[in-house]
């Protein structure tokens, strides 16, 4: 295989292949420190060849499979198309190089497998010694760059200073390289000292990415693929890495739904919601090519995340693919020396956004009434006297104005510790890091404390085979109120301000109102003081082995086997914590805790994967390369749990099950399997990386379908024509435009989440009976309709995109899809008459359609203050339209409609047009269904003109799904300096949020303060309606309607990090190779329209969602 | 080189060899049905969980006094199966709550009893005698009959359904009422026909002749009234028959609260069928204790309160002992068993202070368990729905016979036996078979209240239209139409049904 790899062109390297995953660079750099070798042996055994007036390069060919040993020539200087005929018979490769070559002007150097030629250069050339330093834009020193004499052998490496000295004549072209910098080439006139500043190449144009399976060049991929560094996701300060992939890479939507410390619940989805059947939307995670959840990575040992957006480029992923597919690669070390590095934060989490209610008790109380009155309610008011005696107080702590928030939230830190050593020497390379994370809830009672650890090893046999090890574990401890951070928050938010937590007598006994009539939640204070805890550790490990064998030059054999154990622990204790009146301090009631006893529970998951292939990589004639590759895949699942459960405890204190009483007591345990079993295969085809095609295949079989449907089939094609190496482009010399390439690609992809057991008739262990009131009967019925022919529902993308790099640092990618999901796996819609549950059927179409656009430019500021200034600026933008192209009968679910046409769960409910400002607005208007409409309520628009509003007046209103998301971002160096800052927001959302907040008084929660400007009869203008009291509101204030659809577009600051790095003069002197130092700060700003807390959440429902943090983060990063 | 591929095939082959195995994976804690149905013991597992569909869904289980929110008797805050929506007369196709649920429910229930008939009768184990089977069927059948009594009553014309239906035809057209309400006369008298002779406290909670013959009385006592709520004497005649029958075999409890509370429900001679629960696997997810007790999800109205009499048998605020500084005292003692002011109180200091609000003030206590306070979610609430007692029997048998001969002495001893329970005063002599209507059906309210029967009597006696549109102390603004004397049927029913479900006339 040949490759045109550097800019200035005519520099031909013949390598084997590229399963390597070396960059280029690298490669260079090894050649150069084995230069010393060269001259020596080149090759043991002997070899034949008869060849009638071939070219040398034909020849070298031949030599480089017999001999497995690649070639580097420069066709500039060396004459590869001059005709030779050669015969002979068991010689040496010294002799028949010597052959090929006889005029003796040329040298051979061995350096491993590869034989460098070069023509003998003139000794009548000025010698000079040069010398220099290499640094990067910082100024910092860069070790380990390849300087060599352009069109030699010649060169040298920079040493850790960056330092080199080199020999060199007049009029060489000294080239600079390095691994992620853009070469760099000067001219030797007579400087004696030549000193050098690389930038990075931002371009990326020989970014080498991963995809299924194997690696790709960027420049040569076919499918829609984007990449992100590992580098860019931790300048976040967040714990989990999903949140990190937030705004980085159009058509991917990441939703953060909370703030609660290991329970963040990120959303991955990509390219939006693809189908209705219960597999899902969210995308296939592989970790280092074996399924796993992002979340369970260190964010400091990822490498790069590639996402896999279109078919082709996730069709070799076949059945679990339909919703793209992320690849996660993770850290190896480098052959060198052996490097430790620390990185370690401290950061401060507050909530983005809090509740301004009115926390003020007489004004609670005064409208409390006013709102029970409102609502029929004449009963279970506050009196005047209670009223007064919580305005004219004097002592606060007998009739306090309670903010219950306040009581509840603080702001928290959170302590980050990474620890890696890395490094490597003669072919074993090795990364091993540990992580630990401490993170407090800003919420009182919820943390969360992390530990990793990860080994990734690498080694060989011999030049041929190589082999791996990746490990990891790791270990979270969740703990928090057993019924969640949504639910506490709540409760908090359903108290009343009349009393405090505590009694006011000092006792500390935990209260429950301070009047009867009051309603209101659990007491959320007495919840985290008692520890009403649900504590959940879980372990994660995963252990892959590997095994590279290179069969044949261009032919290896690659295979991985993995099992990931996950075992999650928990225990859920419900203590019985007594609560007494706030005003006589008289028991009351038991604190609410969702039950009583201790359930404890252990889950297990156990996955094994096993994978192997070949692939097949070679050049035949002019310019054509084929790549193939065909493997075999199968993997299990077992997950199983075991839970128990007794109800009597003597004490609190004693939190294990043996401890609690046998009287009541249960078990309960289950275990399920699956399994998939794959074939799959890619055909690539490239002429002179100007026509690129790519086919791929998967067949998967899975044990979710019966024996006659369960294998499928998923191929997918793609090419691409990258303009710019056409002959007639470079002759039309338009230097601003590196590069563009043109995209195709149509696929088929299969989603096989679809329940374990869809197809078999069960009848469920289900309508236990205790007819006699002493013994229970077991009961089994018939529940389900099955269909055993059910096939798999399939995925069609259709993409066409763009790439195109002009200017040295601007890049661009576009990208227009089509995906469509038919044949969905879904419930069918049967009649009630069966009176089963529906089969799972194939029926039904999705499509979403969308576009996206990303943009990068990066550029190096050469002259004036700001010289050497580093910056690039990115943005991400992508749009998608659902549509519910076949479903069936329309189906309504409170305020969500699923109709053809429509896209799907579209919000469906009567429109808000205003408030009823007077009693002759209600007379002139339709009657509002049977309500009894006053003056103050909603006002609902009458869409079919029938002069009445009743629930044929609703109508489908957008928002479900965002306009579109976008992102930029900003990042810049400058002497040591380094600031970037991020920008993420979502466009022409809503959502629809309910009780507490929404609706005053839902379980006794405060007003918002906005409720101060309601309608009453002096104020017939106000900006709210009248006011109700919690759900003893009619209906005319209750019924769904867009009074309670609010605009949750946002535009966020996600991310701001400031950082200096100390210069290398100084960080050496205290032993050090690199000291940075850094502020970063998470969500610091918002701009939306949304009046809950965060707009940022999973979607729909209540408006008590407990908010995203606020982070001030300080850190440190250390180097060895 | 030829060893390492040859190796590589070798290793695919291998991990292929265990292909079939690999991918055939069966449910581990299920049963499927090709195992099923085999034995005996198969077919009393099946039975079992014709009776456990019972519980489900709450309508007839945890929350059967739910459907008193749907009456002047009370007032549900928290709108379960949207009781609200319904009381304000918003009623249409896609109201949902009782409307889709009932509906569902039904068919449901149906659906698991036809496939029972069905497998039994295919079955040809000999593990089965003949009597059994018939026994088998005549439980099952008595329970399709309650079921489809309950569409009938609420929705009229209705789909038919005898056997299990599959994709293929389970679109189904309604058939008319009449024929529907055949369906459950048939189905009855099998039962009755085939059902144990001995009362339901000896039979160990399975249904008995006596409860098909109770269930047959309340059937055709609804049919009695037509369309007008004018009775069919011949019908109640046919009732009379019936309840003369049940109330052979069954005794008034002496202890009212008996009834209702679990101790006291252990061989009660009263109760003809309940829905049974067991402490602590076999409960409603959330019990009655909770429910009632601390959600207050049923408020009992004042007019309901008012309409308890004083111990002297007079109206409250007639009657001499009327006070009106504390309201409960000297009143008709199912009062206080029946509701609770702000917090049910057992004495003793035995009480349980809701975490709810309180709408109008009053909780209801008829259903709670002394022994469970403080009720909360771990409250593992075991008292038995009653479906069935002797109480409602004897008031049928008040009624039809007041209709048929007049106040005579049976129909004065029917209802006083009930009052006499409770210590209060017999009826006044000499009540023309008018004032005896208006007696049985005050006692009928005060003695059966929140026990899901309100809904049913006001529908049957045409009332309901005078009674709820002057209810002025529900909270809600009431409203009812006539052609809610039957539901629309579900709208989603409908659109499912391409057209061949036609919906009820009025919606």
């Amino acid at each position: 295989m040949k490759k045109n790899v550097t800019e200035s062109g005519g520099y031909y390297l013949n390598f084997r292949n590229l399963i390597l995953k070396m960059k280029l660079t690298a490669f260079i750099l090894l050649f150069v420190v084995f230069q010393t070798m060269a001259g020596t042996l080149l090759a043991q055994g002997k070899f034949s060849l008869d060849f009638n007036n071939k070219t040398v390069e034909q020849v070298l060919l031949d030599l480089e499979i017999q001999t497995k040993l690649g070639f580097i020539y420069n066709k500039d200087l060396l004459d590869v198309e001059r005709k030779v005929s050669i015969n002979v018979e068991d010689a040496t490769l010294d002799d028949i190089l010597k052959k090929l070559f006889p005029s003796n002007n040329v040298t051979f150097h061995r350096v491993n497998n590869q034989v460098v030629i070069s023509p003998k250069f003139e000794d009548s050339k000025q010698q000079a010694l040069i010398s220099g330093k290499v640094t990067d834009e910082s100024g910092e020193p860069l070790p380990g760059v390849t300087v060599i004499i352009k069109g030699s052998t010649q060169g040298t490496v920079t040493n850790v200073d960056g330092n080199y000295t080199l020999e060199a004549s007049q009029g060489d072209v000294l080239q600079f390289s390095f691994v992620g910098m853009k070469t760099k080439e000067v001219v030797f006139e007579d400087q004696t000292v030549i000193n050098i500043e690389m930038v990075a190449d931002a371009i990326g144009l020989e970014e080498v990415i991963a995809v299924g399976y194997g690696t790709q060049k960027k420049v040569n991929l076919t499918g829609a693929v984007a990449s992100v560094k590992g580098e860019e996701m931790v300048k976040r300060p967040v714990t989990n890495p999903t949140s990190m992939l937030q705004g980085m890479v159009s058509g991917v939507q990441i939703v953060q739904n909370s703030g609660e410390p290991g329970n963040e619940g990120v959303s991955i989805s990509i390219r939006g919601k693809g189908t209705f059947s219960s597999a899902g939307s969210s995308p296939l995670v592989l970790i280092d090519g074996v399924q796993g959840n992002l979340a369970d990575v260190n964010p400091n040992n990822i490498e790069n995340i590639s996402v896999l957006k279109d078919a082709a480029s996730a069709a070799i992923y076949g059945a679990r693919a339909a919703n793209g597919v992320v690849l996660v690669t993770t850290k190896t070390g480098e052959e060198g020396k052996v490097t430790a590095e620390y990185n370690g934060s401290f950061g401060i989490h507050t909530v983005t956004k809090m509740w301004d209610v009115i926390d003020n008790s007489a004004e609670y109380m005064e409208l409390f009434n006013e709102a029970r009155i409102n609502s029929g309610l004449n009963s279970g008011l506050y009196s005047d006297e209670m009223i007064n005696a919580y305005r004219n107080t004097t002592d606060r702590n007998l009739y306090p104005n309670t903010n219950w928030m306040d009581h509840l939230f603080s702001p928290a830190p959170t302590w980050n510790h990474n620890l890696v050593f890395s490094g490597g020497n003669k072919g074993t390379k090795f990364n091993i890091s540990l992580g630990y994370v401490d993170q407090q809830g800003v919420m009182k009672g919820f943390d969360y404390k992390k530990y990793n650890i990860r080994a990734n090893l690498t080694s060989a046999v011999n030049e041929k085979i190589r082999f791996g090890l990746n490990f990891s574990a790791k270990q979270g401890k969740k703990s928090g109120a057993r019924q969640g951070a949504d639910d506490t928050f709540l409760a908090a938010m359903a108290q009343a301000p009349t009393y405090s937590p505590q009694l006011s007598d000092g006792s500390g006994r935990y209260t429950f109102k301070a009047y009867d009539f009051e309603s209101n939640n659990k007491n959320p204070i007495a919840i985290i003081d008692n520890n009403v805890n649900k504590n959940v550790t879980d372990y994660v490990i995963s252990t892959q082995g590997w095994l590279d064998v290179e069969l044949l030059k261009g032919l290896n054999w690659y295979t991985k086997a993995a099992i990931n154990l996950d075992f999650i622990k928990s225990d859920d204790f419900m203590p019985k914590v007594p609560l007494y009146n706030f005003r006589t301090n008289e028991y009351m009631s038991l604190l609410n805790v969702g039950g009583e006893g201790l359930i404890n529970q252990d889950e297990q998951n156990v996955y094994r994967n096993l994978f192997t292939y070949l692939k097949f990589d070679k050049q035949v004639g002019d310019g054509h390369t084929l790549n193939a590759q065909v493997g075999y895949s199968m993997e299990d699942n077992v997950y199983q749990y075991l839970k128990g459960y007794r109800k009597e405890f003597p004490t609190d204190i004693l939190r294990e099950l043996d401890a609690g009483s046998l009287s009541v007591q249960q078990a309960n345990g289950t275990k399920n399997e699956w399994a998939l079993m794959s074939l799959f295969g890619r055909l690539g085809y490239n002429f002179k990386d100007r026509y690129l095609f790519e086919a791929n295949m998967r067949y998967d079989a899975t044990s979710r379908l019966h024996a006659d449907s369960r294998w499928g089939a998923f191929p997918s094609f793609s090419g691409a024509w990258r303009v710019t190496e056409e002959q007639f482009f470079k002759e039309l010399d338009v230097a601003w435009l590196n590069n563009l390439k043109l995209r195709g690609s149509y696929g088929e992809l299969g989603n096989q989440n679809i329940g374990l057991y869809p197809y078999q008739s069960i009848l469920a262990l289900t309508g236990n009976y205790s007819f006699d009131d002493s013994a229970l009967s077991s009961g089994v019925a018939q529940t389900d309709l099955s269909n055993q022919n059910i096939k798999w529902e399939t995925t069609s993308i259709l993409d066409f995109g763009l790439d195109l790099t002009a200017f040295q640092g601007l890049s661009v990618t576009f990208d227009w899809y089509k995906k469509r999901t038919s044949d969905i796996l879904r419930s069918s819609q049967v009649t009630a008459l069966v009176g089963l549950e529906a089969p799972t059927v194939n029926s039904g179409t999705m499509e979403n359609t969308g576009v996206e656009l990303s943009l990068q430019y990066a550029n190096q500021v050469k002259s004036g203050f700001l010289s050497g200034l580093t910056y690039n600026l990115g943005f991400n933008i992508d749009h998608y339209k659902n549509e519910l192209v076949d479903f069936g009968e329309r189906e309504i679910k409170g305020y969500s409609i699923r109709e053809e046409g429509a896209e799907w769960d579209a919000f469906y409910m009567l429109e808000y047009i205003g408030i009823f400002r007077s009693e002759q607005e209600v007379q002139n208007s339709p009657k509002q269904f049977n309500d009894n409409t006053k003056p103050g309520d909603l006002k609902w628009k009458d869409q079919n003109n029938d002069g009445k509003i009743d629930y044929d007046d609703r109508v489908v209103m957008s928002g479900r799904y965002p306009a579109f998301n976008y992102s930029f971002n900003f990042a810049s160096n400058w002497k040591g300096f380094d600031l970037s800052a991020q920008f993420q927001g979502v466009e022409d959302v809503k959502i629809f949020i309910e009780k507490h907040g929404i609706v005053p008084f839902w379980q006794g929660s405060p007003p918002l303060t906005e409720w101060r400007d309601r309608w009453t009869e002096s104020n017939p203008t106000a900006s709210m309606p009248r006011i109700y009291f919690g759900n003893k509101a009619p209906q005319n204030y209750r019924r769904n309607s867009s009074w309670f659809l609010q605009d949750a577009s946002y535009l966020r600051l996600k991310n701001l990090t400031f950082g200096y790095t100390l210069p290398g003069s100084f960080t050496k002197r205290i032993g050090l190779s690199h000291l940075r130092l850094y502020f970063s700060g998470d969500n610091l700003l918002t701009i939306t329209d949304y009046p809950g807390l965060d707009p940022e959440r999973a979607g729909s429902g209540r408006f008590v969602n407990a908010p995203q943090n606020k982070i001030y983060s300080f850190g440190v990063n250390v180097k060895f | 080189m030829k060893n390492y591929i040859l190796l590589a095939i070798i290793a695919v082959l291998l991990s292929c060899s265990s292909c079939n195995d690999l991918l055939d994976k069966e449910p581990l804690d299920k049963i499927s049905s090709g195992i099923f149905w085999m034995s005996k013991t198969d077919f009393e597992m099946a039975l079992t969980a014709n009776y456990g569909m019972l519980q489900e869904n709450d309508i007839f289980g945890a929350r059967y006094a739910n459907w008193d929110v749907l009456t002047d008797n009370g007032y549900g805050q928290h709108n379960s199966f949207n009781s609200k929506d319904i009381v304000s007369g918003n009623i249409n196709p896609t109201t949902g709550g009782y409307i889709s649920d009932l509906y569902n429910y039904s068919y449901k229930a149906i659906a698991r009893a036809n496939i029972f008939l069905t497998e039994l009768k295919n079955y040809e184990g000999n593990d089965l005698s003949e009597n059994e089977k018939k026994a088998a069927e005549a439980e099952v059948t008595f329970l399709r009959a309650f079921h489809y009594f309950n569409l009938y009553l609420h929705y009229g014309d209705v789909p038919l359904v005898l056997e299990p239906l599959s994709l293929e035809n389970q679109v189904q057209a309604k058939v008319d009422a009449a024929q529907i309400y055949d369906q459950v006369i048939k189905d009855l008298d099998f039962a009755i026909a085939n059902l144990n002779a001995v009362p339901y406290f000896e039979n160990s909670g399975h249904a008995t002749k006596s409860t098909a013959r109770a269930f047959k009385a309340r059937v055709l006592i609804n049919e009695a009234y037509g369309d007008t709520g004018v009775p069919n004497t011949t019908i109640l005649a046919e009732v009379k028959q019936l309840c003369l029958q049940v109330m052979g075999e069954y005794s008034l409890s002496p202890n009212f609260e008996d009834v209702f509370q679990d101790k006291g429900q252990q061989g009660n001679t009263e109760i003809i069928f309940s829905v049974n629960f067991l402490a602590p696997d076999d409960l409603p997810s959330r019990g009655v204790d909770l429910i009632y007790g601390d959600w207050i999800s049923v408020s009992p109205l004042q007019n309901l309160v008012d309409a308890f009499e004083c111990a002297d048998g007079l109206p409250w605020g007639t009657s001499p002992l009327t006070n009106t500084d504390d309201p409960f005292e000297n009143r008709d003692p199912r009062l206080a068993k029946t509701i609770f002011v702000d917090y049910p109180d057992w004495g003793n200091g035995n009480i349980h202070s809701p975490t709810n609000s309180r709408p109008t003030g009053y909780g209801l206590m008829k259903f709670l368990e002394p022994d469970n306070t403080p009720y909360g979610y771990s409250t593992l609430s075991q008292q038995n729905t009653v479906i069935l007692r002797l109480g409602e029997v004897l008031l049928m048998y008040a009624e039809a016979q007041n209709e048929i001969e007049g106040p005579d002495a049976t129909v004065y001893q029917a209802i006083n036996d009930i009052r006499a329970r409770v210590n209060m005063p017999a009826l006044t002599e000499g009540l023309n078979k008018d004032e005896m209507r208006e007696k049985i059906r005050h006692e009928r309210r005060i003695e059966m209240a929140f026990e899901g029967l309100r809904f049913f009597d006001l529908k049957r006696w045409h009332i309901a239209g005078e009674v709820l549109n002057s209810v002025t102390d529900g909270i809600l603004t009431y409203h009812w139409e006539d052609k809610f004397y039957h539901w629309p049927l579900p709208q989603e029913e409908i659109d499912k049904s391409q057209g061949v479900l036609i919906q009820n006339s009025d919606y």
